[in-house]
């Protein structure tokens, strides 16, 4: 008596819906890999951007303590022929400072806007504020209302 | 007595196939757009973080700051045309005059600091800081001195701008 033997096939490959799930496993990697890139520029770029507002803050700030704090300090007259900075609308100043000047500054295609103020703290104690504001969310900006991250410097100079 | 033919499938159908090629075509397609960018973007960033502009702006930045701030207070000469500044200073603790100068310039391109002595004047070494330079721009402010630094290699350009005051 012969025996039947049962055969069994085995599929080779893999199934569509193999090939499916491992689309969409790799599609996920993607848009993580992407993302994390994207915001890998975004911080270069606003870290640029806090670096040069730090140093704008600093060169407003020690020019000013160069010229002893005097009232008469015009930064637009000391620093034009170098950078691009007019008189602009900028950013309120401290309470109970007396406010030197705002101004526009274009550095590396970002604008950002700055407030220079000063109090008197005793009758030879001058403390000199500065404060800048730019976006950092759009890239482009134009007007002062965009802007949305600030850094604020005050030094002191002796009369 | 009939016997029941069982078929058995191999392999795919031409309906599946077209499918899975298309599918993985468009994967493929999304996979190399996605590299290209990321590679272009990580080339930006790589720029932007360690170019050589990015890396000789700061290094003339610092360099400015360290120079000026151990000037004495007593006086400064800046060039005609604002591209350049000279300093002078202490040589150590045992000089009894100001004997020593420090002149920061630009000349084709590049970013020059020289160094020498006072009575008689005599050039001791000169430095280039920096090249790349495409504007330079020296300053002065009462006893504070600025620099304001564009860098330009041709891919990227860089503004930095540096002040420092004369403490000695």
């Amino acid at each position: 008596m012969l025996q039947k033997t049962k055969k069994t096939w085995f599929r080779s490959g893999i199934s569509l819906i193999e090939t499916m799930n491992a689309i969409a496993i790799l599609s996920i990697t993607m848009i993580g890999v992407s993302g994390y890139r994207y915001y890998s520029m975004l911080d270069a770029r606003k870290a640029d951007a806090y670096i040069a507002s730090a140093r704008i803050g600093y060169l407003l700030s020690e020019s000013w303590r160069g010229m002893q704090g005097s009232e008469t300090y015009d930064p637009v007259t000391r620093l034009g022929a170098g950078m691009t900075i007019t008189a602009s609308e900028g950013p309120d100043a401290p309470g109970g400072y007396t406010v030197l000047g705002s101004y526009e500054i274009v550095l590396n295609d970002i604008t950002f806007y700055a407030t220079l103020s000063w109090k008197d703290l005793s009758s030879n104690l001058r403390a000199l504020n500065t404060i800048l504001v730019w976006a950092q969310r759009t890239h482009e900006q134009h007007i002062i209302d965009d802007a949305d991250k600030s850094f604020e410097l005050t030094t002191y100079v002796l009369n | 007595m009939a016997r029941e033919r069982i078929t058995i499938r191999h392999g795919f159908t031409l309906i599946e196939l077209i499918i899975a090629m298309t599918a993985s075509l468009i994967v493929m397609l999304g996979v190399a757009l996605v590299l290209a960018n990321s590679q272009e973007s990580w080339n930006q960033l790589y720029t932007r973080a360690f170019s050589d502009v990015a890396g000789d702006s700061n290094v003339a930045g610092r360099k400015f700051k360290a120079i000026i701030r151990k000037a004495c207070r007593d006086g400064f000469i800046l060039d005609d045309n604002g591209k350049g500044i000279e300093v002078y200073y202490f040589n150590d603790e045992s000089s009894a005059d100001v004997d020593r100068y420090a002149h920061f310039y630009e000349l084709d391109g590049d970013l020059n600091l020289e160094l020498g002595k006072l009575n008689p004047r005599e050039t001791l070494e000169i430095r280039t800081i920096s090249g790349n330079v495409s504007e330079c721009f020296f300053t002065a402010a009462g006893r504070s001195a600025q620099m304001v630094l564009t860098l330009d290699n041709g891919s990227r350009a860089i503004t930095t701008v540096s002040c420092a005051f004369l403490h000695n």
